[in-house]
């Protein structure tokens, strides 16, 4: 028999492993990624100084944050949640109007505000839009759980959130005074100078990688993803993943929704359309990173770990070209070149696969 | 040269990774001859056929045809040479015609044909496999699968192959469409054709066959004439030790209560209500075609088939799963009949497949527990003859080979359901059966 000869898994070192489990031209490709990413450091003055890698990981944490929820719904086989942005938008008015309202100032009228009240303000207001997030995920999740296609009532469902957003705000800039509870998760920090933004976006990062490989929801995540018949007869339905799956999303969504408030102070339905990221619109830019990260757009195979990965070497990328003087159209054309470049890759090795069945 | 056989490999050795696929194995066919190319699961057998048909070729070893050395880089240049192989999987447009579909490749037709000038010139094509009742302009998807067969044959047919690879053209087809395959192979041979033909169905074998080649963990044995074996002694070559016997004698059932009930089960697509019970021990088969019901039933006591009605009773609990949640609950293991489409999560671990049913017995509260699973699953794959080593592997088509499961093994389970019986399924059975099955610490 073969035993004797047959190495075993654990005598495979990591070269051995990776040149097992990936594609070479998957390997190609990552390695081209970090011959440009290392070629750019190396280039690039004042890349690698503290600062600027703070700065990095600050700017990938919002994207990421929201990349990481949309990696659940991708990888469940539900394509993208294309509300992502709409979904940050009604929670951002939700979030700005609720701290800004007159019945939600905790504390005695009239005098400085206490680290109790502006807690109290910020935890009522972070509450009532996570519940908002929530049903937004489920109705969605739903939706798309009882067979709605996963392109149109996204789509849908994104016209009905931002109408609402808009309506509640009378498409005015909703703004509320500081200081705030949300200074604390938006700007401050609590280790060193590390932002908390980017501390949350690291512990999201880790505890969905620990979800998706240790805990039996993440396995169904994977299993519903990679057949969902199969998935069905194994006793996991996509109506109840679906909904779990969008509610992650929603979830992400809200809290970077927060977060982005907590900086600036202020709302607008159209903060997610046209002033972030390096491509202005982030439900592009999220998807931009799920894909980048490699994650298979019918679900079943990726992880959160590459889609961080991704919202770090984007955000990088995106960096060496401002510090560069590349205005934004380059740098939008860099993302979109990125995503083109890893839809070719991840088809081929995917036709490649076919052929061999 | 009267000797020389048509198509000869020598010394053939191809490996994927760590796994030899095949070790110095050899075949040959001659002119006009039907030979059979059996083995057990991992033989090597998919690994030749696609090697001869030049969807391989990244082997080692000689390779001719009609005298010649070859080499092919692709099945479309061993396609031009005279070489088709018809897949176990259908490879047809369903919603084209008939006729469409023989001339897909737009060869030998002009490049603009009408559907008339096709069906006219599909005809012959199609009467060569046995299907010259069938209208050249119907829809394919309206034929049944054995007709798909014989049209994905006619297609080949059409490009007038010299030798001819049918892998496994039998595996999900009912009696009759297998007879009408059976009939077009021995029609095939009168015309001087050659016949490599893959199957696992012994009796096929022998009826058609003129000489079988046995492999056997990669390696092959001489040819020899199927009128100098029998049933025993073939098994015993693809085995390489004796069996004593193909089926282990039946052990007698004592009929006195019932382990599963069925009571006035409709299931969709059947005519009327079916009651029947199966008692400890007991193997009981459903006969019937491709479309007769029987998944259907099947289907209904697994929860995954809708149904109007009925009642099932196991383990003293009446309950009629609408979901295979519920029947999974229940202790009802079903393995599908198509493992692509609903039995097994290709391209995620085989260790993930096994347990994918058993997620709640292999956790603990939640959260996946190592210790349990790797050896729950571990147990299990070896008791399904699932190797062990290609555990932590990912699934790959190599495990979506087929394979008989050891007769001994389908005594243990109360009872099966399963149309067919593949390695695939035996990974997605493995896991129903883990599913109710308590590890014992």
């Amino acid at each position: 028999m073969t035993d004797a000869t047959a190495p075993s898994g654990q005598a495979l070192n990591i070269i051995q492993r990776i040149t097992r489990d990936y594609s070479p031209l998957v390997i190609a490709m990552v390695s081209l990624f970090l011959i440009v990413f290392v070629a750019g450091a190396v280039l690039t003055d004042d890349f690698l100084t503290w600062f600027n890698v703070k700065t990095i990981i600050r700017d990938a944490a919002l994207v990421g944050i929201m990349a990481i929820g949309l990696t659940f719904v991708t990888l469940s086989g539900n394509f993208f949640l294309l509300s992502m942005k709409e979904i940050a938008a009604l929670s951002i008015i939700c979030f700005a109007t609720l701290m800004g309202a007159e019945w939600n100032q905790w504390g005695a009228p009239g005098a400085d505000p206490t680290t109790y009240s502006l807690a109290m303000t910020f935890l009522v207001a972070f509450a009532a839009t996570m519940v908002i997030a929530t049903i937004a995920g489920a109705l969605q999740g739903a939706l798309v759980g009882l067979g709605g296609n996963p392109i149109v009532v996204p789509l849908g469902a994104a016209g009905l959130f931002f109408g609402i957003g808009s309506w509640w705000s009378d498409n005015l800039v909703v703004s509320y005074r500081r200081p705030h509870g949300a200074e604390w998760l938006g700007t401050g920090s609590f280790i060193g100078d590390i932002p908390n933004i980017t501390v949350a976006f690291v512990i999201i990062a880790i505890v969905a990688e620990l979800t998706l490989r240790y805990t039996t929801f993440g396995r169904q995540v994977y299993l519903v993803g990679a057949n969902r018949a199969a998935g069905r007869a194994t006793g996991h339905e996509n109506f109840g993943m679906a909904i779990k799956c969008c509610i992650i999303a929603s979830l992400c969504a809200a809290f970077v929704a927060v977060a982005f408030s907590g900086q600036v102070s202020s709302a607008h339905v159209n903060y997610f359309s046209s002033e972030f990221g390096s491509s202005g619109d982030m439900t592009i830019m999220v998807i931009a990173i799920v894909m980048v990260g490699g994650n298979s757009i019918m679900g079943g195979y990726g992880s959160t770990l590459r889609t961080s990965l991704a919202a770090v070497f984007i955000s990088s990328i995106d960096n060496m070209m401002v510090l560069n003087g590349f205005n934004s159209g380059a740098r939008v054309l860099a993302v979109g070149l990125m995503i083109v470049f890893s839809i070719v890759v991840f088809a081929l090795v995917r036709r490649g696969s076919r052929s061999v069945e | 040269m009267a000797a020389q056989p048509l198509l000869r490999l020598t010394n053939i050795s191809r490996h994927y990774g760590a796994i030899q696929a095949l070790r110095g194995a050899s075949f040959e066919i001659g002119r006009g001859e039907v030979m059979g190319l059996v083995g057990e699961n991992g033989a090597g057998k998919s690994t030749m056929v696609k090697i001869i048909g030049g969807f391989d070729h990244g082997f080692t070893g000689e390779y001719f045809y009609d005298g010649e050395v070859r080499h092919f880089k692709s099945p479309t240049v061993a396609e031009q040479v005279g070489i088709s192989i018809a897949q176990q999987e259908l490879s047809l447009i369903p919603t084209l015609s008939v006729a469409e579909n023989i001339f897909l490749a737009g060869d030998g037709v002009p490049v603009f044909a009408s559907r008339g000038y096709l069906a006219k010139k599909a005809k012959p094509f199609l009467e060569e496999v046995g299907l010259g009742h069938v209208d050249p302009l119907r829809n394919t998807a309206r034929l049944s699968v054995g007709e798909q067969h014989l049209v994905e044959v006619a297609r080949l047919i059409a490009h007038n192959p010299q030798v001819l690879i049918l892998d496994e053209p039998t595996a999900a087809l009912g009696e009759t469409d297998s007879i009408r395959i059976l009939d077009m192979v021995n029609r095939l041979k009168e015309g001087g054709k050659s016949v490599i033909y893959v199957s696992h169905r012994m009796d096929e074998i022998f009826k058609i066959c003129d000489r079988i080649t046995v492999l056997r963990d990669g390696e092959s044995q001489a040819p020899r004439a199927a009128a100098d074996m029998d049933v025993n002694s073939l098994v015993e070559l693809m085995l390489g030790f004796e069996l004593g016997d193909m089926y282990p004698k039946r052990k007698p059932v004592t009929r006195s209560a019932p382990a599963l009930k069925v009571r006035k089960l409709w299931p969709d697509g059947i005519l009327e209500p079916i009651s029947f019970d199966v008692y400890p021990g007991e193997i009981l088969g459903l006969a019937g075609q491709l479309g007769s019901g029987t998944s259907e039933i099947l289907g209904a006591i697994a929860g995954s088939t809708r149904t109007r009605g009925g009642t099932l009773n196991y383990k003293g609990k009446d309950f009629l799963p609408s979901r295979p949640k519920e029947a999974i609950e229940h202790g009802i293991a079903y393995c599908s009949e198509d493992r692509k489409y609903d039995g097994l999560f290709l391209g995620r671990p085989i260790m993930e497949n096994l347990s994918a049913p058993a997620l709640e017995t292999t956790s603990n509260r939640g959260f996946l527990s190592g210790f349990i699973y790797v050896s729950a699953t571990t147990e299990n794959a070896v008791k399904f003859t699932v190797d062990p080593k290609r555990v932590p592997r990912f699934t790959r088509s190599c495990v979506a080979l087929p394979i008989r499961a050891p007769p001994s093994w389908w005594r243990r389970q109360t009872f099966r359901k399963s149309p067919t019986c593949r390695t695939g399924s035996s990974v997605s059975t493995a896991g129903s059966w883990l599913a109710n099955w308590r590890w014992k610490r």
